[in-house]
């Protein structure tokens, strides 16, 4: 392969801005900008990655079609929610975190108020969306994590989210200092007898707003991608009547929380807590976590709900015909 | 009251595909051609949808702050003076500030299109004295760098023969002087000059550059053509009366772009604006606030090909 030109080698920030400016605001096409930048077309695409990784880029579709707004309609009345976020189903099932996720971090981005108090889950639809979050000058803001962290992880990290959210907005972050799975039961509980996480504990009974996502329990989901829960487990809960999780809490479809001893393994902030919270904001899409989603609109007091047409249409189908 | 006619189904099921493919396009990262298999509509369909999703506001995008900023001011100075590119800077209370960084993204414009075998033609003042200053040395080779400004027997700082010299000397480049003073006080001893062998071949040769670098002055006490004395500054109320709004290569411009017609202009020697009209390509270097109208008059008066300026002149010079 022959070496890119010199002037390829370094990346200027300011390279990143005019590729994604020209890409998104003046709708060239990569093989255009190419040219106009005189850099390979893989350095280019290479650099609209990195823009929009980096948060240079903020996008808003400020309209919507006729059928999300009729979905938007028909779940806010069936859910008794405040307000209801449909964006289209994207065309392939792997993106729906990323669509769902943009709709969740622009809507967060609107709520932030001076002095405002976050709690924030993760999983892959959260992790997204803190891309799309615009930046603001918010004073006195707060970002509580809900879980516990993660030794390792390979991509997305309870840990990471709060702290990235917190990040961009120069806000405190306040994170569970415990693994997020134990093997012991009896830990769980003696770490929540701790002093700072019992603070901790008061502090996200406090916040003036959650934003979750809901997990199934197929191979797909995080939690099983990342090992955190094994199969067998996830098997045993199935059984047990789980559909899925809230916060890693796992319930069944009555969004009862089911009893087994993976419910008493990981270390999160309960749903007696999250209950308090004012504002409950659930963002999750795609046809696989409609059972999850349901349960979790049962389980918790739900103010508004952030999902894709798919799982919208699933939702409605569902409660209508009583499951 | 009289309402608003009711969307039609069609208004409506295009609106839908416009958003449905920003979704797809924006967020999603979809490429057009997938987008055009999932919504089973043309590839040149899907680039219309996106542009007027665009066009329409129902997508809206802003990249970067105020880096994106600029990138956006370039854009629109392309389009509204017909130039190939336009570079602009960030904007500083001080002017020396803005002359340097100018000066500096001239430099870089400079070293990045220069070639061998290429010709250069240079004016003067304090941004292009910073550009000269601020270039890397780059070799090349059979390259040449044209004053197109006579010289000052006497100067603290800028001289139009240093900016020259200074490139040349970066770029390894021959030089070639207008030997003579930039101002006489007998406008029959520049007739004669301009007659001189040496000299009228060094205007054929100017004529003949591949690019050109100029910047312009504004009509005021802190342009550099008055605050080095040059000129005295007692010219500068009868040179505002006859319209002058600023200079280029010490040529006075109205603010249409014309040459105005004051008695100094026989005292100049300089390249004429005609001769820089035959330069394929030329560049205007210069940004602050005060120099708005000098540099529109310049982009009326000469087919600039680039412009490098600040912020504060781009927003000005497009609010005109």
């Amino acid at each position: 392969m022959p070496s890119p030109p010199a002037h390829e080698a370094f990346e200027a920030p300011e390279q990143r801005v005019r590729a994604a400016w020209l890409y998104y605001a003046e709708g060239m096409t990569q093989a255009q900008i190419a040219r106009q930048m005189r850099l390979s077309r893989v350095k280019v695409i290479h650099l609209l990655a990195a823009a929009r990784d980096a948060g240079l880029v903020s996008i808003r579709v400020n309209a919507k079609g006729l059928a999300q707004l009729d979905l938007e309609r028909q779940l806010v009345e069936r859910f008794s929610l405040h307000a209801a976020i449909v964006v289209p189903a994207p065309s392939r099932e792997s993106d729906v975190a990323r669509v769902v996720g943009h709709a969740a971090g622009v809507f967060l981005g609107e709520q932030l108020r001076d002095g405002m108090s976050i709690g924030i889950g993760w999983g892959e639809t959260l992790h997204q969306g803190l891309k799309a979050i615009g930046e603001r000058e918010v004073g006195g803001l707060s970002v509580v994590s809900l879980l516990g962290g993660i030794t390792h992880s390979r991509t997305v990290n309870p840990a990471t989210v709060a702290r990235r959210l917190a990040d961009a907005f120069r806000a405190d972050c306040y994170q569970v200092t415990a693994p997020l799975v134990v093997a012991d039961p009896g830990l769980a509980e003696a770490l929540w007898n701790e002093p700072g996480l019992r603070d901790l504990r008061a502090r996200a009974r406090r916040v003036d707003l959650v934003l979750a996502s809901v997990g199934d329990l197929s191979a797909r989901a995080t939690l099983l991608r990342e090992g955190l829960l094994s199969r067998s487990d996830a098997a045993a809960l199935r059984a047990a009547g789980a559909v899925g999780d809230v916060l890693c809490h796992f319930l069944d479809a009555q969004g009862h929380v089911v009893d087994h001893s993976a419910n008493r393994r990981m270390i999160a902030v309960s749903l007696e807590d999250v209950r308090r919270v004012p504002r409950i904001v659930l963002a999750s899409g795609g046809r696989r976590k409609v059972a999850a989603l349901l349960a979790a609109l049962r389980a918790l007091p739900t103010q508004v709900l952030i999902t894709d047409e798919c799982a919208a249409r699933g939702l409605l189908a569902t409660e209508s015909s009583g499951a | 009251m009289a309402g608003r006619r009711p969307p039609s189904a069609r208004d409506e099921s295009s609106r839908d595909l416009k958003v449905r493919a920003a979704w797809h396009y924006y967020v999603e990262d979809l490429t057009q051609e997938a987008i055009s298999r999932a919504l089973a509509v043309s590839r040149p369909k899907v680039v219309r949808l996106l542009q007027s999703a665009r066009d329409e506001g129902l997508v809206t995008i802003r990249v970067g702050g105020r880096g994106g900023e600029r990138i956006a001011l370039e854009h629109r100075l392309v389009a509204r003076f017909g130039l190939a590119e336009a570079v602009v800077v960030p904007s500083s209370a001080d002017d020396s500030e803005v002359a340097a960084r100018v000066g500096e993204a001239a430099a870089l414009y400079a070293v990045e299109r220069m070639r061998d075998g290429m010709s250069l033609g240079v004016g003067w003042g304090t941004t292009l004295d910073h550009c000269a200053r601020a270039l890397a040395a780059a070799r090349f080779r059979r390259a040449s760098v044209v004053s197109l400004l006579g010289g000052m027997t006497h100067s603290r700082g800028v001289n139009p023969s240093a900016v020259a010299r200074r490139m040349a000397d970066a770029f390894g480049a021959d030089c070639y002087q207008l030997t003579a003073p930039l101002v006489v006080a007998d406008p029959a001893l520049r007739t004669a000059l301009w007659a001189e062998p040496g000299l009228s071949e060094l205007r054929r040769r100017a004529r003949r550059v591949d690019l050109a670098l100029v910047s312009v002055g504004d009509a005021s006490e802190r342009a550099t053509l008055f605050g080095e004395g040059l000129l005295p500054a007692s010219a500068l109320p009868t040179l505002r009366e006859a319209g002058v709004v600023g200079d280029v290569l010490c040529h006075f411009l109205a603010a249409d772009g014309r040459e105005v017609d004051h008695p100094l202009r026989q005292r100049i020697v300089a390249v004429e604006l005609d001769d820089l009209r035959a330069v394929p390509r030329v560049v205007i270097a210069s940004g602050g606030e005060r120099k708005v109208a000098a540099l529109l008059a310049a982009l009326k008066a000469l087919r600039a090909s680039a412009l490098i300026t600040d912020e504060s002149a781009a927003r000005g010079l497009l609010s005109r």
